[in-house]
């Protein structure tokens, strides 16, 4: 098959075919007219009509295939220009041009030329969109890893928030339990506060009692003290006799010489003096009803400064379970006032309220503190008071003691008198014996003169015992009545500890609300979240799917531009801008 | 920063830690003896059917006095380790803002690294402590201790 780039291969065939046309025209043209003139028959040939047209044909079929021949070298030269120029633009020379000429070729020229133009500027198009096409994948690209990169940052804030909601769930579920720690905790404040009212009651029961015994102890310190003054006048009278018993003595010394010249007369100064030991002994006797008195004025004493002892023991154990119940008050509303400040600002009100019993707690803490050394103080009075107690009795004991000596004494010396009475007649034999004796009475007497008044001086020691006993009894009574009013204190504080636990649990109930809410919230963000991520995977995988596409565009273009690579449409290859 | 802090007195410091560190304040009671513990960590404490490690705070910092005594813990998980933190005395929860840092008196040098910074609070300021870098050196000793070997 002849092809289109190869017109000079027509020229020759051409020729050939016209020359054969001419030959056999002419050789058809003799052979008719020889048939003709001679007619048809075998010797026609042979004819000279047929045989010079034969030639004539033969040498008019050279003429033609050669004029044919020159003739279409000509344009088939301009042809085969035009044609080699639409060889260099199919290879890819867009700037070839092929001449303009007259003519077919000319046509033909123009019109490769044209589309020559038309290819460059298709090029140029195809360069400038090509271009852009690259800046788009580039854009495209870009906005695909931005968008994966923002996806990735979303999907890990995303996580964070996840986490964080989670955080948030647990701490809400720690405040939820804590709340209803904080609950139960409330309420066993309430209980607690009931018992501390109840031992409140109680203590103020027995602060009545101890008010009761204080007067009482008042009403045997007035009788102690009538017993001293008592036992002090006898004790007066007693040293009265015994300086007159003295004198008497003295007086018996100076008229021992006389003695003898007046029996008699000794014998009824011995009968008075057996009188008087008579009734000494009946005084000493009334002195040990009066120091036995006392004794037991003492012991009961004792025994109320003991009940005294016992009592301040039980306010001390109240006052104990007071400071416990105070500092759990303390520790609760410190584990509350946590909570809230964990809370936020939903724990606000909580907070004040919390700070109130916590400030509740340290007054009664304080108050009971205060209480505390009260009666510590009141114990060591007491201490005081028992060893004072302890002190009198003993100074009773030894009082009784000395008294039964005095009365022993006392005895001997109505013995010595009726002795002496029954020895009156032979008193004036042994004068010098009595004499003897007399200073031996006079001794005695001066003993019983000094036991007198040691007993004088401890019972006006006693006296003074007394009173302070009476100024303790007193300041038992005022204590008494201070407790008294602190426990009133204490019970309105506990009944506003119960008001303000009340107001908590009112609080707490709220918070539960609260926090319940805040767990249907945190889930549906939890959901939301959920989606959200879901959401940005979906991004991912499309910013994925947009890489590998932008990448194949790439691809595309890259192939695109080798192709376009190849066209020259100037002096220089093109290129993509 | 603002927020609420428990203000805690540990020996001679006054300190401070952020509410949300703390999950609970408790009672000093008698604790379970824990074996082969640095003489820091005094013992161990039951605390919601856990066991926690309890860490003298005053002690850890070098500043203990003889006549401090302790009387409350703060439980918490601290760094993600569980343990109680043995001090002296609880100020209260008080509203507080970060300052500058002050130069605690008695708190030697190089333990100064154990604190976060400090913070103004109830009028008074205080330190503020790092209580995860307080209980990082004794962190396996602390989890050993919480969860002992059956």
């Amino acid at each position: 098959m002849v092809s289109i780039q190869e017109p000079d291969r027509l020229v020759f065939p051409g020729a050939l075919a016209a020359a054969l046309l001419v030959f056999f025209s002419g050789a058809a043209g003799s052979f008719a007219a020889a048939w003709a003139s001679h007619g048809l028959s075998p010797s026609l040939i042979f004819t000279r009509t047929f045989d010079y047209g034969l030639l004539a044909s033969f040498i008019l079929a050279l003429l033609a295939g050669g004029f044919i021949t020159v003739l279409a070298q000509r344009p088939a030269g301009k042809m085969a220009r035009a044609f080699e120029t639409a060889r260099h633009m199919a290879e890819g020379d867009l700037w070839a041009r092929a001449p303009e000429t007259t003519g077919m070729s000319g046509a033909l020229g123009r019109l490769l030329n044209a589309v020559g133009s038309s290819a460059s500027q298709l090029l140029m198009s195809i360069r400038r969109e090509q271009g852009q096409l690259n800046r788009l994948i580039a854009i495209l690209r870009t906005s695909s890893i931005q968008t994966r990169e923002r996806a990735n940052v979303a999907l890990g804030r995303i996580d964070t928030a996840s986490r964080a909601v989670q955080s948030f769930d647990t701490a809400l579920s720690g405040i939820a339990e804590s709340v209803e720690n904080l609950s139960s905790g409330s309420e066993e404040t309430a209980v607690a506060v009931s018992q501390v009212d109840r031992s409140l009651t109680h203590l103020l029961t027995r602060t009545e009692g101890l008010h009761q015994a204080a007067n009482e102890g008042a009403l045997a310190v007035a009788s102690l003290v009538e017993g001293a003054s008592v036992l002090d006048s006898t004790l007066s009278g007693l040293a009265i006799w015994a300086d007159e018993l003295t004198t008497a003595s003295q007086k018996n010394q100076e008229s021992l010489s006389l003695v003898a010249a007046s029996a008699m007369e000794a014998r009824a100064q011995a009968a008075r003096v057996a009188t008087q030991g008579t009734a000494g002994t009946g005084v000493i006797s009334e002195m040990h009803g009066s120091v036995t008195e006392i004794r037991e004025s003492a012991e009961s004493l004792r025994d109320i400064v003991v009940r005294l002892d016992s009592r301040s023991r039980e306010i001390g154990r109240i006052l104990t379970v007071i400071e416990e119940v105070a500092r759990q008050t303390n520790l609760l509303a410190l584990n509350a006032s946590l909570l809230a400040g964990r809370a936020g600002e939903h724990g606000r009100g909580f907070s004040v309220v919390a700070g109130e019993i916590r400030k509740l707690s340290e007054r009664t803490e304080g108050g009971a503190r205060g209480i505390a050394e009260l009666i510590g103080g009141i114990r060591e009075e007491i201490d005081a008071a028992r060893m004072a107690a302890e002190e009198q009795t003993r100074l009773v004991q030894v009082g009784l003691a000395t008294a039964d000596k005095a009365s022993l004494s006392l005895q001997a010396i109505e013995t010595a008198a009726r002795q002496a009475e029954s020895a009156a007649a032979a008193i004036h034999q042994v004068a010098t014996e009595q004499t003897v004796a007399l200073n031996g009475t006079t001794a005695s007497i001066g003993k019983v003169r000094q036991n007198f008044e040691s007993l004088a001086a401890q019972g006006r020691k006693n006296a003074s015992e007394v009173e302070r006993i009476r100024g303790l009894v007193v300041s038992v009574n005022d204590l008494s009545g201070f407790v008294e009013r602190t426990v009133h204190e204490q019970k309105s504080a506990a009944s506003q500890i119960s008001t303000a636990a009340e107001r908590s649990l009112a609080l707490i109930h709220e918070i539960q609300a609260a926090v319940n809410q805040q767990a249907v919230e945190g889930q549906r963000l939890k959901a939301v979240l959920g989606e959200v991520a879901a959401a940005h995977r979906e991004t991912l995988e499309s910013a994925a799917s947009v890489e590998d596409a932008a990448a194949a565009l790439e691809t595309l273009a890259a192939t695109l531009e080798d192709e376009v690579g190849r066209f020259r449409t100037g002096n220089a290859t093109l290129r993509p801008a | 920063m603002t927020g609420k802090v428990v203000a805690f007195r540990a020996g001679k410091i006054r300190a401070a830690a952020w509410t949300e560190e703390v999950e609970r304040i408790l009672p000093m009671e008698e604790l379970l003896p824990a074996p082969a513990a640095p003489e820091h960590i005094i013992g161990l404490v039951r605390y919601r059917s856990r066991v926690l490690a309890v860490v003298d705070v005053a002690a850890r910092l070098f500043s203990r006095g003889d006549a401090d005594e302790l009387r409350y813990l703060l439980a918490g998980s601290f760094g993600g380790v569980p343990a109680a933190l043995a001090v002296s005395e609880i100020d209260g929860i008080l509203a507080a803002e970060t300052c500058d840092s002050p130069d605690p008196a008695g708190l030697p040098n190089a333990m100064k690294g154990l604190l976060s910074g400090a913070v103004r609070a109830g009028g008074e300021d205080r330190v503020l402590l790092d209580l995860t870098r307080l209980l990082e050196a004794d962190e396996a000793q602390i989890v050993k201790l919480a969860r002992p070997e059956p």
